[in-house]
């Protein structure tokens, strides 16, 4: 078990060494001149710095090699000062990411503020679908052909139909116009301080949180019942039936549990798919999350901004990839040995 | 499988006088005793007459707006004669939009816009990606750990963020988002040609084949491609609903199709702060949208099952 994590864990760490690479590479090339056109409002001595920071006259691969530098050594040191508030060296001189908009703030910054807003709404959502999902799938996939199943299989292909900046926008139509239940607008300068600020959050929140889920449901509880249906038909469900096993041990000791295997892989896997659904979830109920702050730098042409968050959304990926993996080898010893 | 049994045990011919049926009449066959792949081909049929025959079926200039031209107002809701609308107003079956434009009008041109993005992107993938899948699977080796490490790489990312971040580069417009789209999706293909490939390669026709000296080319494209056609076409048509669904995502953020170009997408993303006042600038884009999404969606999983080689027999 040993071997193989360590396997996955360097394959994953060549992969995102090559993603950072490609990242860089690619929105170099972008067009936009890098620092002609940094707005009047960024100081003098801010620009200055953002140029020595991008090295804007240095080869390539040097200028990869600084940014690299600044998003695995400088960003984790910074982060680890204002944690502990041990100084390490001399913080004022590092270089760092810097956005070419808000004022040149530095980019982990402004992400370290938009973070928690994404992981609240893509994190309950996600959690709300597999809960309601799961069962789902099983149920159906235990009654295959039923009435129940028919009707999930409708509503699944439904939920892949529908795009959720139209959904997003019906249900602010429902829920907030006609029935005056959810707030409009998400207010982005909620702090929850309270019970009452909490319940606030929790109230503007579930719209989001609905339209996401839905679009996830489907896929998930669709991948669930297609598991079930296969482990139904498996020698060993035979074997347990005919040992005369009661029907509720038969499935939720064989048939549920080996079913749920590739569930779970899929589910860590969907993860990061979940945030590219949150881009557009995002814009439409304003949410001010990463993926609302990847949209606003890319219309401006904040290229730091850009690169920082999809090379978060890279590391994202990879790490949940790993963690699938490893549950994977983990739940089903037959693919760790072969 | 039941009404095969019947007929058999009805009829006394002996059975090799029946005549042999191939795998794409049998899949045909299969098809149109589902009703959803039925109802998705009715919905798709619709949906390629009125993109055919769009400027036929178009009461306006789907790009003209009609400021100073007749006596309507911005975001004007349906008027339809024949359902009560004032016969002395102008006839708007959807009404008009921001701009003042017929939103009917629009969205017949839109269905073209999404069909074309739709078949374009994955015609390229299925070609890029099964010839990237073919030479993995057959060469194997380096090659195919080099191709397939890259492709589970662009399989990782969720597809929306990697066609932004391609859109990023190759700045917004209608063809980079059909490219956009089109590479992101060329690693399922790549996936699935390998995977037939590497199956087939083991077959003992195909061994045959290799050692009377046919030649390489041939046999990929003579005895592999064929076989490894099944899965490709139900992959596509429900890589159609996604891509579609994609490039409108991708409009809707503005990075798309850019107005006045009437695509589906764009129309709700440019009105979705009036669902308020004119609800009907979002809703008919959006009921457009689900339509042709859910018509390659119910096609594609009719097709699976009709196609699936395992459920036969």
């Amino acid at each position: 078990m040993g071997a193989y994590i360590i396997r996955r864990i360097l394959t994953g760490l060549l992969t995102l060494l090559f993603i950072s690479f490609v990242i860089f590479a690619l929105l170099d090339l972008a067009p936009g001149d890098p620092t002609a056109n940094l707005p009047q409002s960024i100081p003098q001595e801010v620009k200055a710095r953002i140029r020595e920071a991008l090295g804007v006259n240095d080869p390539f691969l040097m200028r990869y090699m600084k940014w690299g530098q600044q998003f695995l050594i400088v960003e984790p040191i910074n982060a680890i000062e204002k944690t502990t508030g041990i100084a390490i060296g001399d913080s004022e001189g590092r270089l760092r990411i810097t956005s070419w908009t808000s004022r040149g703030k530095p980019v982990v910054d402004i992400i370290i503020e938009r973070l928690p807003q994404t992981l609240y709404v893509v994190g309950m959502a996600y959690l709300l679908s597999v809960l309601i999902a799961v069962p789902l799938g099983i149920f159906a996939g235990y009654r295959q052909n039923s009435w129940f199943d028919q009707i999930s299989s409708v509503i699944a292909v439904i939920g892949f139909s529908l795009p959720t900046f139209f959904t997003g926008v019906l249900v602010i139509q429902i829920f907030a116009v006609w029935l005056g239940w959810f707030p409009t607008l998400y207010n982005t300068t909620l702090r929850v301080t309270s019970m009452e600020t909490l319940f606030q959050q929790l109230r503007q929140m579930i719209m989001p949180i609905m339209v996401l889920a839905f679009f996830q449901m489907a896929a998930i509880s669709r991948f669930t019942r297609s598991s079930v249906i296969e482990n139904m038909k498996a020698d060993y469900v035979r074997t347990a039936r005919s040992k005369g096993l009661r029907e509720r041990l038969v499935v939720v000791r064989h048939v549920v549990r080996n079913s749920l295997i590739p569930v779970v892989t899929l589910v860590a896997l969907g993860i990061p798919g979940i945030f590219g659904g949150a881009i557009v979830t995002e814009q439409i109920f304003n949410v001010n999350g990463i993926g609302q702050l990847l949209i606003t730098s890319l219309q401006s042409n904040d290229i730091p901004v850009v690169q920082t968050v999809l090379m978060i959304f890279a590391v994202l990926v990879v790490i949940f990839n790993l963690i699938a993996d490893i549950l994977y080898g983990v739940l089903d010893p037959r693919i760790r040995y072969s | 499988m039941s009404a095969t049994a019947a007929t058999a045990s009805a009829s006394v011919e002996p059975i090799f006088n029946t005549k042999p049926r191939g795998l794409w009449s049998t899949a045909f066959r299969r098809l149109f005793r589902r009703r959803s792949a039925i109802i998705g081909m009715i919905i798709l049929a619709a949906l390629i007459l009125v993109a055919l025959f769009a400027p036929v079926l178009a009461t306006h200039d789907p790009v003209k707006s009609l400021i100073g031209i007749e006596n309507v107002q911005k975001r004007q809701g349906p008027c339809i004669h024949w359902l009560g609308c004032p016969a002395d107003q102008p006839q708007h079956y959807f009404g008009l939009d921001g701009n003042v434009r017929d939103l009917y009008s629009r969205i017949l041109f839109g269905a073209r816009l999404s069909l074309l993005v739709g078949i374009v992107s994955v015609g390229f993938a299925i070609v890029i990606g099964a010839f990237l899948g073919a030479i993995s699977g057959y060469v194997g080796g380096w090659t195919d750990n080099l191709i397939m490490g890259l492709m589970d790489i662009m399989l990782a990312f969720p597809s929306l963020i990697l066609a932004i971040a391609i859109v990023t580069v190759l700045g917004p417009g209608l063809i980079n988002t059909l490219l956009a789209i089109g590479i992101v999706s060329i690693p399922i293909y790549a996936r699935i040609m390998r995977s037939s490939v590497l199956a087939i390669k083991q077959q003992d026709y195909v061994m045959a084949d290799r050692s009377i000296g046919v030649p390489t080319r041939r046999i990929l494209f003579g005895n592999i491609l064929p076989n490894a056609l099944t899965p490709l076409i139900v992959q596509g048509t429900l890589g159609i609903a996604v891509a579609i669904l994609d490039a409108a995502a991708l409009s809707f953020l503005g990075l798309g199709a850019q107005p006045p170009t009437p695509e589906w997408g764009s129309m709700i993303g440019q009105e979705r702060n009036q669902v308020f006042t004119a609800p009907h600038l979002i809703i008919f884009p959006g009921i457009a949208l689900i339509l042709t999404v859910l018509g390659f969606n119910l096609l594609g999983d009719g097709l699976r099952d009709a196609l699936d080689v395992r459920q036969r027999s």
